[in-house]
């Protein structure tokens, strides 16, 4: 049986910890993520798929009080995925 | 790993009370015992036997027992934008939603504006049925804790994972963008009359002729490096409206995929063994994979249902989906 019980399961692997500090939202990267202004190409599914909704809502609404929530969006899933993310984010702030 | 069971085999484990994601026919299905599971019908198969068809066995993804389902619920298209709410802050869904049903067509146009979808992980799949039988049988889904067995609402069943643990959802395309014409379209949905080639309107019928009208090959987004594909089911000459099996959405940029340059299976294990992947917790691939590139009795490094739709946060055409535990802290 296909049984994988967390602590023997095979497919947990600790992710090395890379020393990327999340920037305060005030950072200007933040806004040029936002605005799509430098071309990425991101590792992980989740930061591409969040990178392309923020492209069709900025699209919707330009607007400064959009941007920055969409800016809130952003430091929200990476505050939560530091770790996974970590090399998407050091490419936002490179 | 044996992957495909009895129903003698699946009624024990749900005995035993193991948390259990099922895919097998309707029929099948409809007999197992109330527990801790959920399944769709779908008698398509990639196992560890291969490619197969099998209206006698039931797939089995058994979720890690640290893993706690949260709750088992049922949503209908106007409940559906509520699924993240309903999710743990660290954890994973996993969503089944029938073929062809309005929580379908919801999920398909709407889930990537949904509030926080992209922080709490959702995996899943599109239930079907034999492919002789699309338009006859209604695909369905089973909510195992109440043993209600559903053609019109998903199921979704949300489970939360022990601080230090997260799930990542990836997946798996084999196609790419073309170097051709790009598309765009003015409105989203499953099906269009009218697209912009470069910016100038055209026929989408006409513009698929013209590309010789292969519809094996998917229209490609390219969103920040994932490969988001939409699949062709037809066009239809009298109305000159072009059918996909998953919508295009209005504000994004399309082209015609590459073909192959190798032979699906081959491509496929060539690519997967040059990553280090974990072992999937859930995973499925697509029918129309299955059909197209002829995989019965053909063998892949990764296992599941052969799906109508695979689901990881969005809705996909043509693609493998996989949803692994990862220790963060």
């Amino acid at each position: 049986m296909n049984d994988k019980s967390l602590p023997e399961f095979p497919g947990f692997e600790s992710l090395s910890h890379k020393n990327i500090m999340l920037q305060p939202k005030t950072n200007p990267k933040w806004k040029e993520f936002v605005l799509a202004q430098k071309r990425y190409t991101f590792s992980f599914l989740a930061t591409k798929m969040l990178a392309q909704r923020i492209q069709l809502a900025i699209k919707t609404d330009g607007s400064e009080a959009n941007i920055q929530k969409c800016i809130d969006e952003a430091y929200a899933f990476f505050t939560k995925y530091e770790k996974m993310a970590a090399g998407d984010l050091q490419q936002i702030f490179s | 790993m044996k992957t495909l069971f009895s129903f003698q085999e699946v009624e024990q484990m749900i005995h035993d009370g193991k948390m259990l994601l099922l895919g097998a026919t309707d029929t099948l299905l409809a007999k197992l015992p109330k527990g801790n599971w959920i399944g769709g019908s779908i008698p398509y198969f990639m196992s560890e036997r291969g490619g197969l068809y099998s209206d006698n066995e039931i797939y089995v993804d058994t979720l890690p027992s640290d893993a706690h389902i949260v709750s088992i619920t049922n949503y209908d298209a106007g409940s559906i934008p509520n699924v993240t709410a309903d999710a743990p802050e660290n954890g994973l869904s996993i969503i089944i939603i029938p073929a062809f049903t309005e929580v379908h067509t919801e999920y398909a146009e709407n889930a990537i504006m949904y509030n926080n979808i992209f922080a709490k992980p959702i995996t899943g799949w599109v239930a079907g049925t034999h492919v002789d039988e699309i338009g006859k049988t209604k695909p369905t889904v089973f909510n195992g804790k109440t043993g209600e067995r559903l053609d019109d609402k998903a199921v979704v069943m949300h489970c939360e994972l022990p601080d230090g643990i997260q799930a990542r959802l990836e997946i798996v395309n084999l196609f790419t963008q073309g170097a051709g014409d790009t598309l765009t379209f003015e409105k989203t949905g499953f099906a269009q009359t009218e697209c912009f080639v470069n910016g100038v309107k055209s026929s989408f019928a006409e513009v698929m002729k013209k590309y010789n009208g292969d519809l094996r090959l998917p229209l490609v987004a390219d969103y920040y490096g994932a490969m988001i594909n939409v699949c062709f089911a037809n066009i239809d000459e009298a109305t000159q409206s072009v059918s996909m099996f998953a919508p295009v959405l209005k504000g994004v940029e399309y082209k015609l995929a590459t073909p192959l340059s190798k032979p699906y299976d081959t491509a496929f294990n060539e690519l997967l063994a040059t990553q280090q992947n974990a072992a999937p917790v859930f995973s499925c691939n697509c029918i129309l994979n299955y059909l197209y590139a002829e995989l019965e009795g053909k063998k892949l490094t990764i296992t599941g249902p052969m799906t109508f739709g695979e689901i990881n946060y969005v809705l996909f055409n043509q693609t493998l989906v996989s949803a692994t535990f990862e220790r963060v802290g």
